[in-house]
């Protein structure tokens, strides 16, 4: 309830939920609300402009627009919801480790975070990707590889505040394991705080998925991936831009949910802007 | 200070030491053998057996993983990043020949950022939850979510094709360096005016700007003149961070405008499997990296006299 009441009052949080909410029912319920199949292909009617049959129009090989971006929609919100929950994952795992035992293990770990974090994400993903062949698989090798060390470094700092507290030495006292510390105590307690550079993190993720497929080193061509979509219709951009402009918008739209309700998360949970925002 | 520079220069050559093995393990990553493909790149075709064998006797391919690293980090010590395999020239050469464009469109996206972003910040940060201030952070939000390479494509059909304005590709006169800075300033501009603002909240809540209001100063004075001072130091380092996103950003924009930067450079030797390219790209990156921040950390100190005499006091 008190979840619900906080998204009532807070108008970012509640557009992000709101925007959140239409692209999760979109890529659920995408046969149900498409007319066509988003890879059938009509050379018959290719390049349609926008009109009461095709909604978007369609593209180059005549499939229907609409259904592709709602299809589409499938693509970016899974996969980078994917790769924003591994990274968070092993970043929690491997700061808490920094952080807990401190020591050695921690300056290794810490100094490897602050040079990886010197690199570009997307430019590190480009190599990565460029060199291992573009796949979606190798896609979320590259974005795994630097994205968990923002969390690392961030789950670290929470951890350090955390295991000073009572709790953990009434823990240590009753004979529990450091496993068992920081899976049932450490890790729980420093989640609520990386949710808001998670929900971040999701659309800048889109952003990157985006950008690495339109470059043809991501989610490739035939798949209807709003990115690998722009990519194909580059060469109508003067002459039929609507294959262009759609694509384009659901970007933008899926990626500014996720930052609105981001920002209204840390609104709520962060205390010092909570202050600052008051006065 | 001395100190300062002494802890900069450690982890610069830590930030070193970790690109070079980084980019080694690229090579080593990749998939079937890479003498393979570097004689099918260079003949165009297929190589027998004892071809490879040969090409790898040449180049050391055939020594142990630890001795080749080894060598690859003495011959970039000496500045020695490879032959391009798609131009025949050194990758060293390849990459600073092209370093001027994308400098020009870095510099000019990083000034046009700082004359629109900060100012908006100001404002916003002076009057908090007014309608301005309700507005850009809005607009801001919309800034950091729309795609570069879409929003370069969109300003492209606007303004070269619909209005004719501006030429949409190319390289050469200011009006060329129009869209590719406004695409790329976008995104900057966007997280500086935030940063901007929360900073200046923060310095407004101090007690010295309390002091300054109960003195009957002027409220334009105390933000421009007494917050500012304070509030600008912390910006200044998160433009050093911007580099990275800049870096990126012109990637991508180089590649849709046809920019002839270091950028464009990058995406067609991926595109080429240009292995020594891609090496030294990370490597340039941070070199980049490494000179932007200890001129950030210079620019920090100027600012910030705390920093200096803290040094001084130990």
């Amino acid at each position: 309830m008190q979840i619900l009441e906080a998204i009532r009052e807070n108008k970012l949080l509640l557009s992000g939920s709101i925007l959140i909410l239409v692209f999760i029912a979109l890529a659920v319920l995408a046969p149900f609300i498409t007319l066509y199949d988003p890879n059938d292909v009509k050379v018959e009617i290719r390049l349609l402009p926008p009109g009461e049959q095709h909604l978007m129009g369609t593209d180059g090989f005549g499939r229907d627009i609409f259904s592709r971006i709602i299809y589409g929609t499938r693509y970016s919100l899974f996969l980078a919801l994917a790769v924003v929950s591994v990274n968070l994952l092993l970043g929690l795992m491997i700061g808490s480790i920094a952080g807990y035992f401190g020591g050695m293990i921690d300056e290794l770990i810490m100094r490897t975070v602050d040079v990886l974090l010197a690199f570009p994400n997307i430019i590190l993903a480009l190599c990565i990707v460029g060199v291992l062949g573009p796949s979606i698989p190798n896609l979320l090798v590259a974005l795994v590889a630097l994205g968990w060390v923002g969390y690392t470094r961030i789950s670290r700092g929470l951890v350090l505040s955390i295991k000073e507290q009572g709790f953990i030495g009434a823990a240590k006292a009753l004979g529990g394991s450091n496993m068992y510390i920081i899976v049932r105590h450490i890790i729980p307690n420093a989640f609520p705080s990386l949710l808001v550079l998670a929900t971040l993190h999701v659309g800048h993720t889109i952003l990157s998925i985006a950008a690495l497929s339109f470059l043809g080193l991501g989610v490739q061509a035939p798949t209807p991936e709003w990115g690998a979509m722009l990519s194909e219709g580059k060469q109508f951009i003067f002459t039929y831009p609507h294959v262009m402009i759609f694509p384009g918008v659901a970007i933008t739209f899926s990626v500014l949910s996720f930052n609105l309700f981001g920002e209204g998360l840390r609104d709520i949970l962060d205390p010092r802007a909570r202050e600052v925002l008051n006065v | 200070m001395r100190r300062l520079i002494v802890r900069r220069l450690i982890s610069a050559v830590f930030v070193m030491l970790i690109a070079s093995l980084l980019s080694f393990c690229l090579l080593f990553f990749a998939p079937g053998n890479p003498a393979e493909i570097v004689i099918r790149q260079q003949s165009g075709l297929d190589p027998t057996y004892a071809e490879i064998e040969l090409f790898m006797k040449q180049h050391d391919l055939d020594r142990p993983f630890l001795v080749q690293c080894l060598q690859w980090s003495y011959l970039l010590t000496r500045g020695n990043l490879g032959v391009s395999l798609r131009t025949g020239e050194p990758v060293l050469e390849e990459f600073t020949a092209r370093f001027g464009p994308t400098f020009q469109l870095a510099v000019a996206a990083i000034v046009l950022s700082v004359i629109i972003g900060l100012p908006i910040g100001i404002m916003a940060a002076a009057k908090p939850n007014s309608l301005f201030d309700h507005v850009t952070r809005i607009v801001a939000l919309g800034g950091l979510s729309v795609p570069e390479f879409w929003l370069g494509l969109m300003l492209m059909l606007c303004f070269s094709l619909a209005l004719g304005w501006l030429p949409c590709f190319g390289y050469g006169s200011v009006n060329h360096l129009v869209l590719p800075v406004v695409t790329l300033s976008v995104g900057i501009t966007a997280s500086l005016a935030r940063f901007m603002r929360a900073s200046m909240l923060e310095v407004l809540h101090l007690e010295y700007i309390k002091t300054a209001k109960a003195k009957g100063l002027r409220e334009a004075v105390i933000i421009w003149k007494h917050a500012l001072k304070n509030a600008l130091t912390p910006v200044v380092t998160v433009l050093g961070t911007q580099l990275g996103h800049l870096l990126a950003g012109a990637v991508i924009v180089e590649t849709v405008f046809s920019w002839p930067g270091i950028g464009k450079f990058f995406v067609d030797s991926i595109y080429a499997r240009d292995y020594p390219v891609i090496q030294g790209f990370v490597i340039i990156t941070a070199v980049m990296y490494v000179l932007v921040n200890l001129l950030v950390d210079v620019l920090y100190v100027y600012l910030d006299p705390r920093v200096r005499y803290e040094g001084r006091g130990q």
